[in-house]
């Protein structure tokens, strides 16, 4: 007895979808970094000499060194007297000036002085040494 | 004496003589074709998928769904210039990608910003940063590491005090893209 098998072969065909057979990787990035802010730097080199006498009117030549930084816009010298002389503050304007006559009484007095860099709305967080200046009518002017 | 007549060109059986008795149906091998419907298939495509009812043949779904790679890590870049009232400065950062292909992204997600000095000028209150809308997409290297900016982004008000001088502010940046 002969048997004939016949084999049902199937064809399969897949279809691919264009592009939904592609995987792609998403991605996130994440860490820091960082901003500085920035430091007023004072003026250096700051001093105090005694200049002319006109009547009772002594003047009093300060000067110094330009802050670096580029933001300033002025400088702030504070006066402080002792004897008969009076306390100021003195607003001085512009990063690059670097001096400035103060006018004082011939008063016997003594005058020190202190000045700090001014920039938008900061001031230079140091103070330079205080120069004095010293005034006797008999004497005359000497600086300390 | 009996006469017969027989159509020409055809082939009839001889008559059947009365009272005989027709031969048993003669016998042969048998031979029986099988035809083995082994199985049933059907191939159907439904849905962008294609199902096969024979066992060992691979079925499942033809599509395949985005998956993720690995975090690529932000560091500090270059130093911009430094703030101060009423200032904007850049913030430069540098994406490095250790994934085996190059990666693009396209999104600024996050973005905050902290203090060294959170007591004495607290980040939230003296600074301000820009739209997260405002980053330009770059695309980073396989294995390799590129430099970005986002251009002033961040401003420190005009009212912050003395104590924000000197003071060093953390931004923290969150990206994502995609492989490329």
């Amino acid at each position: 007895m002969r048997r004939g098998v016949l084999l049902v072969v199937p064809t399969l065909a897949a279809l691919a979808l264009p592009g939904v057979a592609d995987a792609l990787w998403n991605a996130t990035a994440g860490g820091s970094t960082r901003v500085v802010s920035a430091t007023v730097a004072n003026a250096s080199g700051f001093t105090a000499a005694c200049g002319s006498v006109r009547g009772r009117t002594l003047s009093i030549g300060l000067s110094w060194t330009a802050s670096p930084t580029a933001f300033v816009t002025g400088y702030q010298i504070l006066r402080t007297a002792t004897g008969d002389g009076t306390n100021a503050t003195i607003s001085v304007a512009g990063r690059t000036t670097s001096s400035h006559t103060d006018s004082v009484s011939t008063d016997s007095a003594t005058y020190s002085y202190t000045i700090r860099a001014l920039g938008s709305g900061w001031t230079s967080g140091t103070v330079t040494a205080a120069r004095t200046v010293l005034y006797d009518p008999s004497d005359g002017c000497t600086t300390a | 004496m009996s006469t017969v007549l027989r159509p020409r060109g055809r082939h009839c059986a001889p008559p059947r003589r009365p009272g005989a008795h027709r031969a048993p149906a003669r016998r042969g091998p048998i031979r029986t074709a099988t035809i083995g419907a082994t199985s049933i298939l059907a191939v159907g495509v439904i849905g962008g998928g294609a199902y096969a009812f024979w066992s060992g043949l691979a079925t499942g779904d033809a599509k395949a769904e985005a998956a993720t790679a690995k975090v690529l890590t932000v560091a500090a870049g270059t130093a911009g210039t430094a703030l101060f009232p009423g200032a904007t400065t850049n913030v430069n950062f540098v994406v490095s990608n250790g994934n085996p292909y190059p990666v693009k992204l396209d999104t600024l997600t996050g973005a905050t910003v902290t203090s060294n000095d959170e007591a004495s000028c607290p980040a939230d209150t003296h600074l301000t940063l820009g739209a997260l809308t405002g980053f330009t997409a770059m695309t980073v290297g396989a294995g390799s590491s590129t430099s970005g900016t986002l251009s002033g982004f961040v401003t420190m008000k005009t009212a912050a005090p003395d104590a924000c001088q000197g003071k060093t502010f953390t931004i923290r940046l969150s990206f994502s893209g995609t492989q490329v």
